[in-house]
């Protein structure tokens, strides 16, 4: 049962009702539960920020690191046992802004760990502040005339590896978003899963959205599949790329 | 207590020396002590060795006067010693052209440090086989490095420009643990 | 085997004693030989793990996560990497892990000296990170030093379960001394928490309950957890209550050194009382308070501009006379030079 993967006891989250992390959590713990992953052969490293919290809500040993510094911690932890799955959970700032480096020689050594980018496109906790992944214009606390610059593009950072794994999916896509992770915990390599994510309250409001629904219908009517074989996902298409 | 300071810059060489001579004492039985002061540059920065090598082991590494320095640049400055052996006019001791024997002699210049490092286990007394010496050397052009140990080791007049006769002739007695002093006259 | 042994590989040899089996760490001076030793033993068979990491923040943070995978883990650096590597040192207090942090002190501050020996480092272990901490430190004066030393770090380590930083500096990481490792006995504590994958544990930053729960506004629990680990720094830094101590009854001066400057002072015993810490921090307290009972004066000649005499002021509530030795020239001349000038009267 998937359930057991939850610590119930410490519901309800701290996460604002209508959170994308919620929903990772719930669709993360789903595919651990399918694929046999448990606290006696799995791991999970999570990043400040909000998505950090998941780390407190699952029945597994978990650590949750300083900022931006998950990936370090969770390529000496497969290093030293590398019979554990060691499942990275973290958000777009902790991940490719003060994690940046880390992220990109993760390209390059590509340890067997599997990402997943809770991409919400703002620093939600500290309240609303302006990311990596933010796009050019958008207005929020630190970028009040609208964000200054392009946001980083994930996947051609990925893509820097001779070996890598993309995935880019949204909240909304439950079924494609199981796949993702589904592919990228049995990948033995580095796999990063790029999950479109809604933050309603410091970020979807400012925007207009009403309702953190209003978000995800956003999100189905924006993404669409990439066509199959597609070896570059173009902007707001959800799929999977790879290599080796 | 023997206290050898070897000074030169990046590149010459003092690290080999000073760590072959250093391991040669060691095997003989001596406490040793070996410490490095340099400047921050892969070549041409200040590079220095600090030797003390004595019967009890040694307290303080860093030497105020040293017994012998060697002295194949002039990057470091105010260093005491009871003689010196440098590179041509780099002092008014024993002037050794190192750079231009180990050309000569081996084909490269910088061979010129093996001839110090004779020379310097000359000046201490140290008797090894080759067989012992060969073993601490570094492992690239082993030939050459133990013809210009020998070389230098028996260094004699008519292979210098300037002649061994030095002002001052000291004789070091290591074996007692004391560094004795005697003068004596300048052989021919 | 008797024979010529460096500091920084007396250091590793007393790691992988100490029963060490992960290192990473990124390349700096005077540090990097420890680097390059955990590569090369890396290589010669999967027990032991390494990583070059991309900077200082991942190999600080590397040796987190593989201590609480299981592993003793060690990093090794400079000033500059030791700066950058406060945060993970915080996080390694606040989430009880026990690992090592070896700082090969240089010149700083930032780039500094990077050849040049000094104990600048001090009061960055004492309050380099954030919040209240109560490290442990202990710092050589030689290579077998080293090699027992880096022992009681892991020791001390595993018992605090707490980041404990081994000093040393750019001279005794690079000085060779004739040693017989193989004849020094130590006694290696155990690794005692379970490994990552077993259980179902969260390990964080935050602060947090007996159980690993974040309490992020119960200033009670805080308080508490405070104070147990403080009282455990204390009770662990107790049995490992390390510094030497020659008297001298015809002198009325105590003169405090440690690491490589007591190296270069120890001549001056017979002018001196001398007090060597080799455990920095906590603060030899009772020690020292004892030791200077009987001397009007206390100087501290350190590489550094005060950092120790500071610390040592505050613990005994004496004035405490400074001789500093900068720049990376140490030696006796200048400790004698130094100590004259202070004292007003002729050191030789």
């Amino acid at each position: 049962m998937f359930k057991d993967l939850l610590r119930l006891e410490r519901f309800p989250t701290t996460w604002c009702p209508g959170c994308g992390i919620g929903q990772i959590m719930i669709q993360l713990a789903m595919v651990m539960d399918e694929l046999g992953l448990n606290y006696t052969n799995c791991v999970i490293i999570c990043g400040i920020g909000c998505t950090g919290r998941l780390a407190g809500y699952m029945n597994v040993d978990s650590i949750y690191t300083l900022h931006g510094r998950t990936l370090p911690v969770a390529e000496a932890v497969k290093l030293v046992n590398p019979s554990l799955k060691v499942i990275v959970v973290s958000g777009d700032g902790d991940l490719a802004s003060i994690g940046g480096n880390h992220l990109l020689h993760a390209t390059r050594r590509n340890p067997d760990l599997t990402v997943l980018c809770n991409n919400n496109e703002v620093y939600g906790l500290t309240g609303g502040h302006a990311g990596p992944t933010t796009p050019r214009d958008t207005k929020t606390v630190s970028s009040p005339a609208g964000a200054s610059y392009d946001p980083l593009n994930l996947q051609n950072l990925i893509k820097a590896g001779a070996n890598y794994f993309y995935a880019k999916t949204t909240v909304y896509h439950q079924v494609h978003l199981r796949n993702c992770l589904k592919e990228a915990i049995a990948r033995p390599g580095f796999a990063f899963v790029d999950i479109t994510s809604q933050c309603i309250e410091n970020y979807g409001r400012r925007l207009g959205f009403n309702s953190a629904y209003e978000m995800l219908l956003h999100f189905r009517k924006t993404y669409k599949r990439a066509p199959e074989g597609a070896e570059t996902l173009e902007p707001y298409e959800i799929g999977i790329v790879r290599r080796g | 207590m023997g206290k050898i300071i070897i000074s030169g810059e990046g590149g010459q060489g003092v690290r080999v020396i000073s760590h072959t001579l250093a391991t040669l004492l060691a095997d003989l039985g001596y406490e040793v002590s070996l410490l490095y002061d340099y400047d921050s540059a892969v070549r041409g920065a200040m590079s220095m060795a600090h030797l003390v090598f004595d019967k009890e082991p040694i307290a303080n590494p860093v030497i105020e006067d040293a017994d012998i320095l060697l002295k194949l640049s002039d990057k470091a400055s105010g260093l005491r010693a009871e003689k010196t052996v440098c590179e041509t006019g780099l002092c008014i001791d024993e002037e050794i052209p190192f750079d231009k024997l180990g050309i000569e002699k081996f084909g490269r210049e910088v061979f010129g440090n093996m001839i110090a490092l004779g020379r310097l286990m000359a000046l201490i007394g140290i008797k090894v086989s080759e067989k012992e010496l060969a073993k601490v050397l570094p492992l690239k052009y082993p030939e050459e490095n133990i013809s210009a140990v020998r070389f230098g080791y028996h260094l004699k007049e008519e292979d210098l420009e300037r002649g061994l006769k030095s002002r001052k002739r000291r004789h070091f007695d290591f074996s007692s643990g004391q560094p004795g002093t005697a003068d004596r006259e300048a052989e021919n | 085997m008797r024979r010529l042994v460096q500091g920084n590989e007396a250091v590793f040899l007393g790691a992988l004693k100490a029963g060490a089996s992960f290192f990473a760490g990124y390349p700096i001076t005077p540090s990097s030989e420890i680097l390059v030793l955990a590569v090369e033993h890396a290589a010669r068979g999967p027990a032991f793990k390494f990583i070059q990491s991309e900077d200082e923040l991942a190999a600080a943070n590397a040796i987190i996560g593989a201590s609480l995978a299981g592993a003793k883990s060690f990093t090794a650096t400079s000033g500059p990497g030791f700066s950058l590597m406060q945060e993970a040192i915080g996080y390694g207090h606040q989430a009880e892990v026990p690992t090592v942090f070896v700082n090969v002190q240089r010149v700083g501050p930032a780039t500094g000296m990077p050849t040049m020996p000094a104990q600048q480092d001090i009061l960055q272990t004492k309050y380099g990170s954030s919040g209240d901490y109560y490290p442990l430190v202990f710092y050589p004066d030689s290579v077998e030093e080293c090699y027992r030393y880096a022992v009681a770090a892991f020791n001390a380590a595993e018992e605090s379960l707490s980041p404990v930083i081994l000093l040393s500096d750019a001279f005794v990481g690079h000085l060779n001394e004739t040693v017989n490792l193989d004849d020094i006995e130590v006694e290696v504590v155990p690794r005692s928490r379970l490994p990552l994958g077993t259980d179902k544990r969260t390990f964080t930053g935050l602060a947090h309950d007996e159980d690993g729960r974040p309490r992020t506004a119960d200033a009670v629990v805080y308080q508490k957890w405070l104070y147990k680990v403080k009282a455990r720094h204390e009770q662990v830094a107790a049995r490992y209550s390390y510094f030497e101590f020659q008297a001298n009854a015809s002198s009325d001066t105590l003169l405090i050194s440690y690491g490589i400057v007591s190296r270069v002072t120890a001549p001056l015993t017979s002018q001196f009382a001398l007090f060597r810490p080799i455990r920095i921090l906590p603060m030899l307290g009772p020690e020292l308070r004892q030791c200077a009972r009987n001397y009007e004066k206390i100087v501290v000649i350190e590489a550094n501009d005060g950092q120790y005499a500071c610390l040592v002021e505050c613990e005994l509530k004496r004035d405490v006379i400074r001789v500093p030795l900068l720049g990376g020239r140490i030696n006796l001349d200048l400790a004698k030079k130094g100590l004259s000038e202070k004292l007003e009267r002729e050191v030789s």
